[in-house]
């Protein structure tokens, strides 16, 4: 589609542009992604690119142009727009949110820009984030960090289940924007405190609460019932056990999920993506580890009580908390390619700071996940 | 120094698992998922082990006298090795509201000296200048491993626009962000003294007046990004090079979103002006004949799992930084690491200290700013 000429190109933030005079080649640098792009392009369309600025139109770009320049001029300006890298200087202002939610998102919007190309997909992929119904299954250290993130990122409609209550030691790993006392002799309730610091980021926000625990008797259709992505946090008895049953479900009825870390020996988990029949389900990460550890059997502990004996830093929570966040968003902006759709995870290693990665496939024999 | 009348106990977060080779036992420490293989000949040394749950070295060796060395030797090595613990500290541990940072540390701490170290942070004093989306979460994490001073320097107040990420909740719009985080660490970290400073930080001079008045400080942390973080570092790096503080720059800002480190120790490690030094080496090759293309005013984008990620690196930074020393040291120091969004991916540039350092050339004869 030809611009028209009271067009105005802009070339947007959050791009960088590096000019080779002598080779006429400009190196578009995608400054969120890191990303580059090379253009060759005559010398003086490159002189045009800082007038670029959403000050001047194309009409006033090109008043003094021969004919076949100004073709080349919308040939050239055209190709911008196709790679994201020209914008309507005022694009934020067009999108379909209220003024508060775009007002406070706008910095994410920008980087969703560098990501997606046009403030098109851009509202398309923060339309999904908004729409989107989202359970969370444990507000422990990690799973009330993601929560707030999830917040942050403009994701307005949840389900919480979690039966307990803050303690004196939650001030240790958990994110707590409000401020709350947290002795014993007046106990709050996670999902109550966390709807409370939601209502304070998002007057929009819409919460279901639910203070129970996930058991093998839980009606997950009521439950999970409008529910378009599920994360799970969930630890009692153990995660494995949580997962699986949601997974099943979820999996049986079309639900995206995620298994967080963040659990004993998982610190700095980065979580598994569970696509319905796309990605391996956590029958197939069972069967997987079933396998993998089969020869793997600790002797039995010397000491019973083990609950306290666990570690964990803030650190290590947050870690996990946002890298879910961002398997999160690359899931709705769509954006993952492989990392999204493979299956596996990472775990991140305080002694020297890497990250092990591994991964997993669907199993071809799994009953719950393959036809 | 061990003692070897303490009662010790096989610590609750580490498995030990037999191996397919002959008399090699793993100790699996969970929660940093490190790996320790002993060879142990006599199956009597591995029951022991496996049982241990509040025996003394002394008592061990009194029972079994014929493999009394042995069991003096394997012992003080697994207390060293952080696999068992005084039982004592692991009482003091359970009492304790941060019995999961501790736990944690435990990891890298052997029990005789974790106690001590703990108060280490008590003693410490931080200066984090700069507390929006990164900072703000960054002086809760910190409040939250005990420090016992708190610095806090902004001059903003909170905004519509901030609210994207960090701790801030929209009825903190239009308040000092500095006052709202001591207000809210009043209550919640009670033991936490807070100082405040809300100056625009234009000048070298404030940093040295301000350092001035605070006294001796354990780590300054830079988290601010106006202008940017480069003009906020060359301010503050030089009075932290004269009075040898060790800081660190924290990323999370413009163009670099996840950015992580570097760490730097006066005189010891890299300084910011070596890596500085590095950096454009680096960049010459990239861009050296290449044209910027200049852009002022720009709104670049921002996204609130990638602020969490460098939050999480920078706190890791901080515990080994105010714990440096025999059992822990910056990773970060002569690095920079960047996360990539994309992939999950950590990538990490080395840097040396520079031979025409104006800092570090000349290290052993004055401490004072060259400039």
């Amino acid at each position: 589609m030809k611009l028209q000429d009271d067009y105005k190109p802009y070339l947007r933030d959050g791009v960088d542009a590096y000019v080779d005079d002598q080779r006429l080649i400009v190196t578009f640098v995608f400054l969120s992604t890191r990303q580059r792009l090379q253009v060759k392009a005559e010398q003086w369309l490159i002189q045009l690119l800082p007038f670029f600025d959403g000050v001047h139109s194309i009409a006033e770009l090109s008043h003094e142009l021969p004919e076949i320049k100004r073709e080349k001029l919308h040939l050239f300006l055209g190709y911008l727009q196709s790679k994201g890298l020209l914008v309507d200087s005022e694009w934020l202002r067009q999108l379909v949110f209220d003024d508060e939610y775009t007002s406070s998102l706008q910095r994410q919007l920008n980087f969703m820009l560098d990501i997606l190309g046009s403030p098109k997909c851009v509202s398309k992929a923060q339309n999904k984030i908004q729409c989107a119904q989202v359970a969370i299954f444990g507000l422990g250290a990690v799973g009330s960090a993601l929560f707030l993130e999830l917040l942050q990122m403009g994701f307005q409609n949840f389900v919480l289940v979690d039966g307990k209550n803050l303690r004196p030691d939650s001030s240790d790993r958990h994110t707590l924007p409000l401020a709350i006392d947290l002795s014993l002799e007046t106990p709050t309730s996670k999902v109550d405190y966390y709807e409370k610091c939601a209502r304070t980021l998002n007057k929009n926000v819409r919460i279901r609460k639910e203070k129970i625990k996930l058991t093998t008797g839980t009606e997950l259709d009521t439950l999970l019932n409008k529910v378009t992505f599920v994360i799970n946090f969930a630890d009692e008895p153990y995660i494995g056990y949580t997962s699986l049953r949601l997974s099943r479900y979820c999996v049986e009825n079309d639900i995206p999920m995620i298994v967080g870390g963040g659990f004993d020996a998982h610190l700095a988990s980065m979580g598994e993506l569970i696509i319905p029949k796309l990605t391996p389900c956590s029958d197939c990460y069972n069967s997987y580890f079933q396998e993998t550890l089969k020869n793997w059997k600790p002797i039995k502990h010397a000491v019973r009580d083990r609950s306290k004996g666990i570690g964990g830093l803030k650190s290590m929570s947050q870690f996990s908390a946002s890298s879910v966040a961002l398997k999160v968003f690359r899931y709705f902006v769509n954006t993952g390619g492989q990392a999204t759709e493979n299956g596996g995870r990472g775990e991140f290693k305080f002694r020297d700071y890497s990250i092990d990665h591994f991964s997993v496939r669907r199993n071809p024999n799994c009953a719950v996940c393959c036809d | 120094m061990i003692d070897k009348t303490e009662n010790l106990r096989l610590r609750p977060s580490v498995s030990i698992v037999s191996t397919a080779t002959e008399n090699v036992w793993e100790f699996f420490l969970s929660n940093t998922r490190q790996v320790r293989h002993l060879r142990i000949r006599d199956q009597r040394l591995i029951h022991l082990v496996t049982q241990l749950n509040g025996t003394s070295i002394a008592d061990l060796v009194k029972e079994h006298p014929d493999i009394g060395s042995e069991i003096a030797h394997l012992f003080t090595a697994l207390v060293e090795w952080c696999i068992v613990e005084y039982q004592s500290v692991s009482k003091t541990i359970f009492d304790s509201t941060h019995y999961r940072t501790l736990n944690f540390l435990s990891d890298f701490i052997p029990s005789y000296a974790l106690l001590s170290e703990q108060r280490r942070f008590r003693n410490s004093k931080v200066i984090l200048i700069g507390c929006g989306g990164v900072g703000s979460l960054l002086a809760d994490g910190i409040a939250a491993i005990g420090v016992g001073e708190l610095t806090l320097w902004d001059p903003d107040d909170v905004k519509n626009n901030n609210l994207n990420r960090g701790l801030f909740t929209r009825q903190d719009v239009g308040k000092s962000k500095v006052r709202v985080l001591a207000d809210r660490f009043e209550k919640l970290y009670p033991d936490l003294k807070v100082t405040t400073v809300t100056e625009l930080l234009e000048q070298e001079t404030q940093i040295s007046r301000h350092f001035g008045q605070l006294g001796s400080t354990d780590l300054v942390i830079n988290a601010a990004d106006y202008p940017n973080v480069d003009v906020t570092s060359k301010l503050i790096f030089p009075t932290c090079m004269n009075l040898k503080i060790p800081h660190i720059v924290a990323g999370g800002y413009n163009l670099h979103l996840s950015l992580i480190g570097p760490t730097i120790i006066p005189f010891e490690t890299p300084c910011y002006k070596c890596i500085e030094m590095g950096l454009e080496q680096l960049q010459n090759e990239d861009f050296s004949h290449l044209r910027k293309l200049v852009r002022p005013k720009r709104n670049i984008g921002n996204l609130a799992p990638l602020a969490g990620i460098s939050v999480s690196f920078t706190l890791n930074e901080t515990i080994r930084t105010l714990l440096r020393g025999s059992f822990l040291y910056p990773f970060m120091s002569g690095k920079r690491g960047e996360f990539n969004y994309l992939s999950n991916q950590v990538n990490y540039t080395t840097f040396e200290r520079q031979a025409n350092c104006s800092w570090c050339s000349n290290t052993h004869k004055h401490p004072v700013n060259p400039s």
